[in-house]
């Protein structure tokens, strides 16, 4: 884009009461995007404390109790969660901070430009770290919701009991009316009509 | 926005708010304009009242506060400034050169004109 300039007639008082006003927005627009910038950091940052500390204080705290499919959701979830909100949190630290790359001497700016110009990149900053910050909020609130609310994981081995004791360990299936379970002293084999209850459980009981 | 060093001559010319159509003619003539990021100017040249040189911002956009979900819905005015072919600026010295009478939290010798602003897409 190429620009020229031509008179632009005649100025009249408000014309310098705009420029006034310009001048007067633009030197105190920096310190107001970085004033901005750390309310929001601190205000979003107790949020996301706020909403940490009750996730972890409630609900189920072992993921590995979750449904294995529920359980990786629930791992996606919590990981995006905390790219998202280390990005969030590096956004709001340089909206609030500035850059800590140095500028090219050879590319320096006159102050009110250049402060403009940082306020600009700030300001940009700050609006992505909002909506990055609510995201990993939601992204963790949906990840204590599914360990919450998430089936759990069922039984992998069995414990059946019959007139004889009972014995622990994983189904090999059922043939003939015979129920084939693995446990630590071997194949057992019993005869359904034998079996007086069978109970899933996520491990075996220790012997004893 | 700065000054460069001021002339000597030019050190006692007393601060008043005053204009002249020769201020943007001359301005017009002697000011560049370098184009920056985010829509915004610079334009650098000598005040047309203490010849101080002066680089005045010349923005698009301003941060007021970020904008809330219902300001984001409401019609906003057009933007101004660089976008449009044709753009008036009003412009004022803002020099740090010492004028005698200026009040408090004012810059300059109390120059003030305007500017009209052409912007045409570069042909290849």
């Amino acid at each position: 884009m190429s620009y020229s300039l031509s008179p632009g007639g005649t100025a009249a008082a408000a014309d310098l009461h705009a420029a006034q006003e310009r001048q007067r927005l633009l030197a105190a627009e920096l310190p107001r995007v970085r004033e901005a910038a750390t309310a929001w950091r601190n205000g979003l940052g107790g949020l996301l404390a706020a909403l940490l500390g009750f996730g972890l204080i409630k609900g189920q705290s072992d993921v590995s109790q979750l449904a294995p499919s529920w359980a990786v959701w629930t791992g996606i979830l919590l990981l995006a969660a905390l790219i998202v909100g280390a990005g969030s949190a590096l956004l709001l630290i340089r909206a609030a901070n500035g850059s800590p790359s140095p500028a090219r001497v050879s590319q320096l700016l006159p102050r009110s430009a250049a402060d403009h110009l940082e306020a600009v990149n700030a300001g940009n900053a700050l609006r992505w770290g909002i909506v990055l910050t609510l995201s990993c909020a939601a992204l963790l609130v949906a990840a204590v919701g599914a360990t919450w609310y998430g089936p759990g994981r069922s039984g992998s081995v069995l414990q059946v009991t019959t007139p004889t004791g009972s014995f622990c360990g994983t189904s090999s299936g059922i043939s003939h009316g015979t129920l084939t379970v693995a446990s630590a002293a071997g194949d057992v084999s019993v005869s359904l009509a034998n079996v007086s209850a069978i109970r899933p459980l996520l491990q075996c009981p220790a012997p004893g | 926005m700065q000054s460069g060093s001021p002339v000597a001559n030019h050190k006692l010319l007393p601060y008043v708010e005053t204009t002249e159509d020769a201020y943007g003619e001359e301005a017009a003539k002697s000011f560049s304009v370098i184009e920056l990021p985010h829509d915004t100017l610079l334009l650098r040249g000598p005040c047309p009242r203490c010849h101080a040189t002066i680089e005045v911002p010349v923005v698009s956009t301003i941060f007021k506060s970020p904008r809330s979900l219902l300001d984001r819905l409401r019609p906003h005015p057009p933007k101004a400034v660089t976008t449009g072919k044709d753009h008036t600026e009003p412009m004022m010295c803002i020099c740090t050169s010492e004028h005698p009478d200026r009040p408090g939290g004012r810059a300059g010798c109390g120059a003030y004109w305007t500017l009209t602003i052409t912007s045409a897409p570069n042909v290849i």
